[in-house]
């Protein structure tokens, strides 16, 4: 059976909109276009030659990697072969991948580097060839994809943040095909995807919900359309599954995720300070934790508690803060059982927590979602700030996982990169605001009924991810700029099909 | 062009920049010679003396020093990994204490390790070590393996010191 027929056995609606030139045979049209298409094979030059001239200067301007001491929990995982861990474990499982073909940390930063824009050249060329752009937009959206120094720094990190960008990416082109022409292999991609990404970070939680309202758009043979939510939801449910048994065998309580206990605990204390809290009404085993908790906000001067620092993790980060100490003190653990301490507190933080928020709903939305909804908009530089936390040394873990002589590392400037980053956040505001706009309008004067329907659908899809994405972000993990580079790609490539598509309309 | 001159320029001398470090382990990345003088002052150790064919430890250490002294103990405990290693505890720390660190550890029952003083400093020279707990490992060609600083797990020199 030949590429045509395939498509038209599985969408047999396709038939009107079906092109008469699709190839039987050989290259698909969209590599043809690729190829051949006059006005866009300059770019096919271009992109190595930009790309690769880019990072062979930054890996000079900046030999090592970043890292955050959450980086060390994702090498503690790759050199442990850990199975359970306070984040995610699968960005351990593609570092060890990795550390099995090289140890050089320069091989890991290419692979992230060349992977994250290679998902955006597929994106680049799927809005070429499916939205034809202006000459204009496309060369901004070529400045914007290629000539971006957000992804090198993003991808200089020992952070899964590269990866998971990727994945969100590929994810949300194969909507945009499936919109065009729908086939099986995409839906399959896209539960692959969506279980692989929930390896990576749990953020990909809320991807089935994007999955199921692009099968609502698609609007054809469901049953077909819904494989990949199906095999996407499955995946999550196993890899959940199997992570509440590791950790288990690790901390002695069933928990999906640690690290998520910790930060409601985090996320209710933020409001600790305003609000009356009825210790009678709390829960037996986290009386004494709200005892540490109440000790905090009596002897810490205000001064050192600055809950705005740290951008809405303040109480998982400083180690003195309630969470920490109660740890300390119940489960004095050594760093090599870190998890397991974090893990057996881990419950008693949820229904804290919970309990809190729970008293409290009013001071829980004024003084953490609200903050949060600000940071979601203009995001705090957090890594981006400063390279390695100002440090010029590593920790032996590091040093020994990319087999450095010594501990030492250099760096052009630690600060140079807060400077160049700090107009992002105000950039992120404006195209927030315009995209929000210009789709109000549309949908207010009727023009996005008029617009193309394979368009439209990305469009909307784009939008329900953008949606939930603020959703998560803000009301359950801390919002820093590196959290927001796929909204950060989106967000213009769909301002400019707005504003400069010569085939916007039907 | 002109510009583009001066960008060039700039990369270069940030180029040399990180050289800087690279050169300083060129001095070390072969054992390099100095001396040391054993606790009771009978032996002195050349360093360019010291044979191929055992990897080498050098431990800078403080006897005063509490990481030093866990790193002592943990690494005392896994002497049977480390029975093919020249083991050198270097200080320039009190000798007084020098003596009672030694016995304490009972260090002079163990055949393959040697405390010393850094009487000339020319370990400290050498290596300009920034603190306590630091150590120098040499494979068995005498080539430099790793440099750590500051207190570590026993097993990632028991590693490095297989490799």
């Amino acid at each position: 059976m030949n590429q045509r027929s395939t498509i038209l056995t599985l969408f047999p609606g396709l038939h009107k909109n079906f092109p008469a030139n699709y190839p039987e045979k050989g290259p698909s049209l969209f590599v043809q276009f690729i190829i051949k298409e006059k006005a866009y094979k300059m770019y096919g030059y271009f992109i190595p030659i930009v790309l690769a001239a880019q990072f062979i200067l930054f890996k000079i301007l900046y030999p090592f990697p970043d890292l955050l001491p959450e980086s060390y929990n994702y090498i503690d995982t790759a050199s442990q072969h850990l199975a359970a861990n306070v984040w995610p474990v699968g960005y351990g499982k593609f570092l060890w991948l990795t550390h099995c073909v090289s140890h050089s940390d320069t091989f890991l930063i290419a692979i992230q580097y060349f992977s994250l824009e290679a998902a955006l050249v597929y994106l680049f060329y799927t809005i070429l060839y499916l939205y034809r752009p202006g000459h204009m937009a496309r060369n901004i959206l070529f400045v914007l994809l290629f000539v971006n120094p957000l992804f090198l720094y993003l991808s200089n990190c020992i952070l899964p943040d590269a990866i998971f960008a990727t994945l969100s990416i590929v994810f949300i082109v194969q909507f945009c095909w499936m919109f065009h022409r729908p086939a099986i292999s995409q839906v399959v991609i896209q539960g692959l995807i969506i279980g692989l990404a929930f390896t990576i970070s749990f953020a990909a939680i809320f991807f089935p919900l994007v999955s199921v309202s692009g099968i609502l758009l698609l609007k054809r043979k469901p049953m077909t359309s819904s494989i990949g939510w199906i095999t996407g939801t499955i995946l999550i449910i196993f890899f959940s599954l199997y992570t509440i048994q590791k950790t288990k065998e690790s901390t002695g309580s069933a928990q999906f995720s640690v690290l998520g206990s910790w930060q409601l605990a985090n996320n209710a204390l933020y409001m600790y300070g305003h609000a009356k809290v009825d210790t009678d009404r709390l829960p037996k085993e986290t009386r004494i934790l709200d005892r540490t908790t109440k000790q905090f906000f009596e002897d810490i001067p205000p001064v050192q508690r600055d809950l705005t620092s740290f951008a809405g993790a303040f109480f998982l980060i400083v180690p003195y803060s309630p969470l920490k100490v109660f740890m300390d003190r119940q489960y004095k653990e050594e760093a090599p059982k870190q998890f397991e301490a974090w893990g057996k507190v881990a419950p008693i933080y949820a229904a804290y927590g919970k309990a809190l928020i729970r008293q409290n709903p009013g001071a829980f939305i004024k003084y953490f979602l609200g903050p949060n909804i600000k940071n979601y908009f203009l995001p705090p530089l957090e890594k981006f700030e400063i390279y390695n936390l100002n440090y010029n040394d590593v920790p032996t873990i590091v040093q020994d996982w990319f087999d450095y002589i010594t501990p030492d590392i250099a760096v052009i400037s630690a600060t140079f990169q807060g400077r160049l980053f700090y107009p992002y956040r105000f950039i992120f505001l404006a195209l927030n605001v315009y995209f929000w706009g210009c789709l109000t309008w549309f949908l207010f004067t009727g023009k996005l009924k008029q617009m193309r329907p394979d368009l439209r659908r990305a469009l909307i899809l784009g939008s329900c991810f953008l949606i939930l994405h603020f959703g998560f972000n803000v009301t359950a993990a801390p919002v820093v700029l590196r959290s927001q580079v796929v909204p950060m790609i989106l967000l213009p490539a769909f301002c400019l099909l707005l504003r400069h598509s010569k085939t916007v309309y039907a | 062009m002109r510009n583009i001159m001066v960008y060039l320029f700039a990369l270069s001398l940030a180029a040399c920049h990180f050289r800087v470090d690279r050169k300083q382990l060129s001095h070390i990345r072969q054992l390099p010679g100095f001396r040391i003088i054993s606790v009771d002052s009978t032996q002195c150790i050349n360093t360019e003396n010291i044979a191929n064919g055992h990897p080498t430890i050098f431990f800078y250490f403080d006897p005063d020093c509490t990481h030093c002294q866990r790193l002592t103990k943990e690494l005392l405990q896994h002497i049977t990994q480390l029975r093919d290693t020249k083991l050198y505890w270097v200080t320039n720390g009190d000798e007084e204490l020098l003596k009672r660190f030694y016995k304490f550890y009972h260090l002079d029952t163990m055949r393959n390790i040697m405390v010393g003083k850094d009487y000339e400093y020319s370990f400290y020279r050498t290596y300009l070590p920034p603190a306590v707990p630091y150590m120098a490992i040499y494979n068995d060609r005498k080539n430099l393996v790793k440099i750590y600083k500051g207190e570590i797990d026993v097993n990632s020199i028991v590693e490095a010191v297989r490799e």
